[in-house]
């Protein structure tokens, strides 16, 4: 499984958008090409994040956020934010379930992806 | 009969009697910048398009308040413009609490959050605007300008940051937006209804970069013999001195 063709297979069906924080080149390149609107580059530390993603999903979008160490508290829990992280650990198969469930959340994706998310 | 301004004070005054905390002299200090953006008109329309009977509309512009210690003052200006506010406000900001777009406990988050606001906006081709209420001492936080770099960088023209400095320092803040590519509005006189509203109007004219309404105001303005009293910044009138600040209205 490939976070890249997971995210813009889904994109067909649910207007989210893909913030990624990676410095200083940024992956889901297959994502940007098929959604170049609904995709943001902003390599930034960890309180500029809260608070961006914060802006951005006040206004009802949903937005995947990657790229970031540690997963920021957001204090509002009636935003859409789910932050992407990898972890060993995870098979990745409620992976979907889990970003269209409602609310900020933390998002364990498989470790693999990480390696395998094309930079651009 | 007090004036706009001068009613707001008093209930604001009074909401932080109620609290029994507050920070009255930086509140005062907001007063006359919120009342301007609430009520001010440009040619017969409204400065701020918004509607107390739908808060959540999707074509209102937005005010995010960065600026922590002026929460009385912007739920005064709420109420007094219509909104409907619960008996039991919160003392930090509350999205839940109709009017206030941004939930925030910390400085300058309100700031990089409505950097967040107007990004989406620009990218949805909305013409709606994000005005940002800040405090100069927020410019001290790394945060704030990571994202007044951004702004800048995007060309984030619906934004506009009302920059309250009340603590005049040698900030240099012309000269930094601009070297960042802002526009940099200065007021003249930061508690004049009109040159506000004015300076809003300014602001709302887009130049494919975001502005900077730089607002030197006076810590406890309208409340005579506390004016540059630094012992006022934070305190809650007591009787007396809300008695004494009657008298000098009436």
């Amino acid at each position: 499984m490939k976070l890249d063709e997971v995210l813009t297979r889904l994109g067909v069906k649910h207007a989210f958008m893909v913030v990624d924080f990676s410095f200083p080149r940024h992956h889901f390149s297959g994502f940007k090409s098929a959604y170049p609107h609904r995709f943001l580059h902003v390599p930034a530390q960890k309180a500029m994040a809260k608070a961006f993603l914060t802006g951005l999903a006040s206004s009802g979008v949903w937005v995947f956020a990657y790229g970031l160490n540690s997963s920021p508290e957001f204090l509002d829990s009636t935003l859409h934010i789910k932050v992407l992280r990898s972890d060993p650990h995870v098979d990745g198969s409620l992976l979907e379930e889990q970003l269209l469930r409602f609310g900020p959340a933390e998002v364990l994706i498989p470790e693999e992806d990480s390696r395998t998310l094309e930079l651009d | 009969m007090p004036s706009r301004q001068e009613q707001l004070r008093i209930q604001m005054l009074e909401l932080i009697r109620k609290w029994g905390s507050g920070h009255s002299g930086r509140a005062l200090s907001s007063v006359d910048l919120l009342e301007a953006l609430y009520f001010g008109e440009d040619a017969g329309r409204p400065l701020l398009n918004f509607d107390v009977n739908k808060p959540q509309l999707e074509e209102r512009d937005r005010f995010v308040l960065s600026k922590l210690e002026a929460l009385p003052a912007l739920y005064t200006v709420l109420r007094e413009v219509g909104y409907h506010l619960p008996e039991l406000l919160p003392k930090l900001p509350d999205r839940h609490v109709p009017g206030v777009e941004l939930s925030s406990q910390e400085p300058a988050f309100g700031l990089a959050a409505a950097v967040g606001m107007a990004k989406i906006m620009q990218m949805e081709r909305s013409s709606s605007f994000v005005f940002c209420l800040a405090a100069d001492y927020e410019l001290k936080q790394g945060v704030a300008w990571e994202a007044i770099q951004y702004a800048a960088e995007e060309r984030l023209d619906q934004l506009c940051l009302i920059l309250d400095e009340n603590t005049p320092q040698d900030l240099r803040i012309q000269d930094r937006f601009e070297a960042f590519g802002w526009r940099v509005i200065k007021l003249l006189d930061a508690h004049d209804h009109d040159d506000i509203a004015f300076a809003y109007s300014k602001a709302r004219v887009r130049q494919r970069k975001p502005t900077c309404l730089w607002a030197p105001t006076l810590k406890s303005a309208g409340v005579t013999f506390a004016e540059r009293k630094p012992e006022y910044d934070d305190v809650v009138f007591s009787d007396a001195e809300m008695q004494e600040f009657l008298n000098t209205i009436s």
